[in-house]
């Protein structure tokens, strides 16, 4: 019986590719991987993606789809200078800004045992005896947590240590009083050509210089247009905005795992590959090294050299990928060992290849389905170790200047925020959404690749 | 059998020599001191202090010290009053029952589980514990915890959320258990799912239902046996991965186990303590993979090492 | 001949009273009764379980007052142990302790401490002058390695002694005149000499037990002490137990039967510990949290002698120049940071001693963009070109990375200049700020007692812990001069122009705030008050019931 020339024989690739093919999950972890790669690499450079870096500390945290006023910490505009401002205002030429120069002081009003055990001014918590409501401006209370003011209190209410709480506020145990000395509202008007500005007004005043706080800004407009930004997945507590962090964690998370993974890759292929073709005593003494070192707390081990060591990228990676060598030293070998008795091998060694050839050029090719499957699933393992470190406080110091965070901080810093009733929930749950999402779908595919290549299912498709 | 026994055994002391080595020194090696404090010592003092802990000596000398000394652990460095044995002593028990609960927990979980699954490939069952068991593995152990302490602790206040007041404290132990067991618990069910199918398609099953024997019998005294092999030889592995997972549940929850003291003698440069940690889980490992090896021998007579 | 003698030795005693010797029992303006204003109105009390819990944020390294560094030990030390003096709970003036009285001879050189006669330890010995004299030569001896031997100091040859340069110490002033007295002499008079007494280093142990004994004196079933409380139980990394003192002189006025210390290192544990009812006071809180906590009632705010700073490598270019110096001062506003980032209640400060007692610290050199951008031009960087990439260390914990990138990205939009953030862990940190490995490095400094030579003494030249490669000889000098002078007015001058050579003119350090310290204390704890050291003494502290 002679093989039918028109039926064209299948590679094992394509074979496998098929079958991955019909495993629904795994072609969705597949896509959700290259979708994440893709926003990984490409993400950050997108124009109109903002700045991760750049502080809004007036906003602080805030949730997905807010917006505030589009200033700066600090502004400030002097004629014949560019302006102080965030990018993009120096190229308009008239400016508008309503800015709000309400002054206030805090106070907290604690009630113990019926009676007032305490006056404390916020700033330099400065404790007081008696508190008069009176004078200048007045007294509100601060009612909820977002800081909403309620209706102004009477004057000539006094507040007395060691005495009962005015019978307005009722049964509470701490008030939280704001005294607002009156302001009203100002507008700055400026011009600009050039990039620099040409004229400022102060409520119709010329004025050569003025400087401003954005918490005092109600509202900037730019040519007639207002000026404010949005934040898709919100900001943390610097005012910084989440989601170009997600997506600038990303690429660190996904870094981290690749390169780790292919340290462990390089070790662990050569060690068992070698282990593997030369067989006997070699093999013997190769494999009860690892056996002697799989023995060890590697983890412990890693901590150890992040703690005492430089803290630097290579590092890491050094210590992560010396963690998983010796799982895929394993593989290999095992792979190596039942490939090397086939015909192909016996064919290149009648060629006259020198073993190195037949080890790299021949075998460790044919290893690579099961290196792959493994390496699918090495990098979420990675990636988890890495949160791990950072959350007992070893992250990563990136490049100088910038500190950028990879998921596992981001998921750790949002694990620290969480407020007790949920509050900023959403500084965790975009990065562990981003971080879960990447790593199921890795893991998924992974197992897909494993079934798709598994010898036993070969030639049914 | 019992060559390999002798042949792993053998391997132990060689484990532990590496693992004592490596840790010492590379303790050693590390930038800052045991004893550098925030108000800078003076350095008579500094050198009195090193003295009489013996970290004048060359480090040779330090080590051989140490090796004789074994198992006396030394003195911890950070706590002047405790030794590291008596450290260890007291913080291990704690440590164990959480690590045997959670392994109890795992196994409960994920061998139902994979059971099941494997028995109803393709069911609903079957996807919806597969894929809850990937969500297991996917998230890390410090925000599954932290967020079960939100929700059962402070919110609806049925569980304690942190601390621990002793062996009759079981309610504060339930929320770190569940924290702890259940990444094992996922890769568990995994596994078992994987050998159950393996193992249903094989002839002798097939023998089994042709005799009309019960669903259940078929599975528990047929099936699971070989089932239960990549579990086996998992479990290795896995408590060494619990080992470190119980680092995180002890902080979260406030456990005082081993694991904490372990990272914190790290922080402190407290050698003996480190040291001592650092073997006393080099130990466990090394017990429990040998505990399984024989484990995976006995359960699957083809492997029988010669 | 003897009536004569006698008559003259009579006279002789009373003479130097005469003359202007202080005799006290208290300092400050305590009114003779202080201690009835600190007890419960009525016996509703008796009807709670007197326990109180706190947390002391990390375990203890020891007992031994010799040993001992942190704050953590402190508060155990001042249940456990007592000075010839004490401190009031709310205003820290001094009140009689192991010592009822004491005099204070007329160039206020010279102190003689009076002992009463039922100071006890818990082994029911009493406590003598012998003890004192015995501890304070073990703390001064250099081979018991105390590091807190330079509080000291004021007193007669001691610093020669702990640096090994006298071998006898009966060169140094203390002399024990009869087992009730104490007499200590200062080489220059010192007005806060009292306030160092009563610091723990100062205390007495045991020296019977401690020779016996040696490292283990300090177990539960070896430890002797003579405070208020004594040590029932120690669970390492998890609680100290303390039981009242039967032996104290003061025992009926404890009115705690329990005194249990937490050695929880997250304050966010302890938080939750303390909402479910399980702590009574925790000593820090999760600073993410800061905004809920503040609606809590048990939340308290309250100014700590304590000082937020970054060092300034001036030996490392580009901080040898001043100019650039004050440029980073000048060029980030501390408001942001203490306003929007901590909201603690800290206050921004360019100054580094808090304001205390009357001292008021010079302003120091306050946010001034413009100015600060003309300095680093004439430095030789305008608008930050050129400018090398420096270096900022903290110890890693996330507050003080916030502030860190905070002030450094202000930096970089004000000045242009970039700066790299490098954290280590706390030994790390403590190493490489030792050797002086960095550009910038955070700083923190708790006062050890009421007065600011505990803080602008840190940068004299040579300082242990100066750490900035400063020296300053004007400054040296005028610190020097407010030791050696008794008048606090003119030591208050010489501080005021000392600081200012460090915050305005020098600038080797950069100032950001003056700590405020938060906590959470049950409505159920009474007798327990705010106070600038966050020193409490347990036996003022009762339960009471919450209506």
């Amino acid at each position: 019986m002679s093989a039918d020339p028109n039926q064209k024989g299948v590679s094992p690739w394509v074979d496998a590719w098929r079958r991955l093919k019909k495993n629904k999950m795994s072609m969705f972890g597949l896509w959700v991987v290259v979708v994440m790669s893709l926003i990984s690499i490409f993400g950050p450079i997108l124009p109109g993606m903002p700045n991760p870096n750049v502080q809004f500390n007036f906003v602080g945290a805030q949730p997905a789809m807010s917006r505030h006023v589009y200033v700066q910490n600090k502004n400030s505009l002097t004629v014949d200078q560019a302006p102080q401002l965030p990018p993009g205002y120096a190229s308009k030429s008239e400016l508008e800004f309503g800015i709000n120069l309400e002054r206030y002081r805090e106070y907290r009003i604690v009630v113990r045992r019926r009676k007032i055990s305490g006056i404390t001014q916020t700033l330099g918590a400065k404790s007081i005896d008696v508190l008069e409501v009176s004078g200048k401006g007045d007294y509100f209370v601060v009612e909820n947590e977002d800081g909403t003011l309620g209706e102004p209190l009477p004057p000539d209410l006094t507040f007395v240590k060691k005495k009962k709480l005015a019978k307005v506020l009722g049964k509470k145990r701490v008030v939280i009083l704001r005294h607002v000395f009156p302001a009203t509202e100002r507008k700055v008007t400026a011009t600009l050509a050039g990039g620099k500005v040409t004229g400022i007004t102060l409520d119709g005043e010329v004025v050569k210089h003025l400087s401003f706080d954005g918490r005092d800004v109600l509202r900037a407009t730019a040519d007639g247009e207002e000026q404010t930004l949005l934040h898709i997945l919100g900001t943390d507590s610097s005012g910084r905005d989440l989601m170009s962090r997600v997506v600038a964690g990303g690429r660190i998370s996904l870094m981290v795992g690749l390169v780790a993974t292919l340290v462990s890759l390089l070790i662990g292929v050569v060690y068992g590959a070698v282990a593997g073709y030369y067989g006997g005593k070699v093999d013997a003494l190769l494999m009860a090294i690892v056996d002697v070192l799989y023995g060890i707390p590697y983890l412990f081990l890693v901590i150890l050299l992040m703690v005492f060591f430089s803290r630097s990228l290579m590092t890491l990676f050094i210590a992560l990928g010396a963690v998983q060598w010796l799982t895929m030293a394993r593989i290999v070998r095992g792979q190596i060992l039942s490939l090397k008795e086939k015909e192909f091998v016996e064919a290149a060694r009648m060629c006259g290849s020198s073993d190195f050839k037949i080890v790299f050029n021949h075998l460790i090719p044919n290893t690579l389905g099961v290196v792959v499957v493994y390496t699918t699933l090495t990098v979420p393992a990675v990636i988890l170790q890495e949160s791990f470190l950072a959350f007992l406080g070893l992250t990563i110091e990136w490049a100088p200047g910038e500190t950028l965070e990879s998921w596992g901080a981001l998921v750790n810093s949002g694990v620290k925020e969480l407020g007790d009733n949920g509050e900023r929930f959403h500084l965790l749950l975009w990065p562990s959404f981003a971080m879960a999402l990447t790593l199921f779908s890795l893991n998924f595919l992974g197992d897909g690749l494993r079934d798709a290549l598994d010898p036993k299912q070969r030639g049914r498709t | 059998m019992g060559s390999y026994l002798l042949k792993r055994l053998a391997q132990v002391p060689v484990v532990l020599l590496v693992l004592i080595t490596t840790t010492f020194f590379m303790m050693r090696l590390a930038p800052g001191g045991p004893f550098a404090g925030d108000k800078k010592m003076d350095p008579v003092i500094q050198k009195k202090l090193e003295e009489k802990y013996g970290l004048d000596k060359p480090m040779l000398v330090q080590f051989g010290k140490f090796l004789v000394g074994l198992p006396d652990l030394g003195p911890s460095f950070k706590n002047k009053t405790k030794t590291v044995n008596e450290i260890l002593a007291e913080k291990f028990p704690t440590s164990a029952y959480l690590g045997f609960l959670a392994t109890m927990f795992a196994l409960a979980l994920g061998l139902t589980a994979g059971i099941v699954a494997g028995v109803r490939q393709n069911s609903g069952f079957d996807y919806g514990s597969m894929a809850a068991a990937m969500l297991g593995l996917s998230l890390p152990v410090f925000v599954v915890g932290p967020v079960l302490a939100l929700i059962f602790g402070l919110y609806l206040k049925w569980l304690p959320s942190a601390g621990y007041d002793g062996w009759s404290d079981w309610k504060a132990l339930i929320l770190p258990t569940i924290t702890l067991g259940l990444p094992f618990a996922a890769r568990i069910a995994r596994l078992t799912r994987a050998g159950m199918l393996e193992v249903i398609n094989q002839d002798y099953i097939r023998t089994a239902w042709a005799k009309g024997l019960s669903e259940k019998v078929i599975v528990l005294r047929h099936a699971l046996r070989g089932a239960m092999l990549p579990v086996v030889s998992f479990l290795g592995p896995g408590i060494a991965a619990m080992l470190t997972g119980s680092i995180v549940v002890e902080k979260v929850f406030a456990i005082p186990g081993l694991g904490m003291e372990f990272v914190e003698s790290a922080f402190n440069r407290d050698y003996t303590l480190a040291m001592g940690t650092v073997i006393l889980y080099g130990v466990l490992l090394i017990f429990f993979n040998l505990v399984v090896d024989v484990l995976y021998g006995f359960l699957d007579p083809r492997i029988r090492y010669s | 001949m003897r009536s004569s003698l006698s008559v003259a030795l009579a006279l002789a005693l009373v003479a130097p009273t005469f003359a202007g010797e202080i005799t006290q029992n208290r300092t400050g303006d305590l009114k003779e009764n202080w201690k009835e204003e600190l007890k419960p109105e009525d016996d509703a009390w008796k009807s709670v379980d007197q326990t109180f819990r706190f947390n002391n944020g990390t375990e203890p390294e020891t007992l031994d007052l010799h040993i001992m560094t942190g704050v953590t030990e402190n508060r155990l030390a001042t249940a456990l142990f007592e000075g010839l003096v004490s401190q009031h709970p709310e205003t820290l003036d001094i009140v009689p302790g192991v010592a009822k009285s004491w005099t204070i001879s007329a160039d206020r050189t010279v102190y003689t401490f009076h002992f009463r006669d039922d100071a006890k330890w818990t082994d029911g010995k009493a406590v003598t002058a012998q003890d004192f004299y015995d501890s304070w030569k073990r703390a001064l001896t250099p081979a018991t390695t105390c590091q807190y031997g330079y509080m000291f100091f004021p007193i007669k040859n001691s610093e020669a002694f702990y640096k090994g340069k006298i071998t006898d110490f009966n060169e140094v002033g203390v002399k024990v005149k009869d087992a009730k007295t104490l007499v200590v002499t200062l080489t220059n008079p010192c007005p806060y000499f009292l306030h160092l007494a009563a610091f723990k280093t100062l205390y007495p142990v045991p020296m019977a037990v401690v020779t016996k004994h040696g490292d283990k004196w300090t177990r539960p079933e070896n430890i002797v002490s003579n405070g208020p409380f004594q040590l029932q139980e120690w669970v390492a990394n998890q609680q100290i137990t303390m039981v009242p003192n039967e032996n104290y002189w003061d025992r009926k006025n404890v009115r705690l039967k329990k005194l249990i210390a937490y050695a929880y290192t997250d304050p966010e544990t302890s938080y939750k510990l303390f909402r479910q009812g399980k702590m009574d006071w925790c000593t820090t809180i999760p600073t993410p949290k800061v905004d809920e906590i503040k609606r809590l009632p048990d939340y308290y705010a309250q100014p700590y002698l304590g000082s937020y700073f970054y060092r300034v490598n001036v030996e490392k270019p580009p901080f040898n120049d001043v100019r650039v110096r004050k440029a980073l001062t000048m060029g980030f506003d501390r408001e942001i940071i203490t306003r929007d980032l901590l909201k603690g209640g800290q206050i921004p400060a360019g100054y580094f001693s808090p304001e205390m007692l009357g001292y008021k610290p010079p302003k120091g050199l306050r946010y001034n963009r413009v100015k600060a951008q003309k300095l680093l031009a004439e430095a030789g960087y305008p608008a930050g070109k050129g400018f090398p990439t420096i270096d900022l260390l903290y110890n890693t914990q996330e507050s003080h990375k916030q502030v860190a990138e905070a002030i450094a990205r202000q930096w970089k939009e004000n000045l242009g200049i970039t700066v790299s953030l490098r954290n280590n862990e706390w030994k790390v940190y403590l190493a490489e700020v030792d050797k002086r490995n960095f550009h910038l490095a955070r700083g923190g400094w708790i006062g050890d007692y009421v007065d600011p030579n505990t803080f602008l003494d840190l940068f004299m030249t040579g300082g242990g812990n100066n750490n900035t490669g400063w020296s300053n000889k004007r400054y040296d000098d005028l610190i020097r001069g407010a030791a050696k002078s008794g008048d606090q007015k003119e030591r208050f001058k010489l501080f005021y122009e000392a600081e200012k050579i460090l915050v305005e003119d020098e600038c080797p350090i950069i100032p950001i705030y003056i700590y405020v310290n938060q906590g959470l204390l049950s409505e159920k704890v009474a007798g327990w008050y705010e106070n600038v050291l966050d020193h409490h003494t347990y036996q003022y502290i009762w339960m009471e019931p919450v209506e």
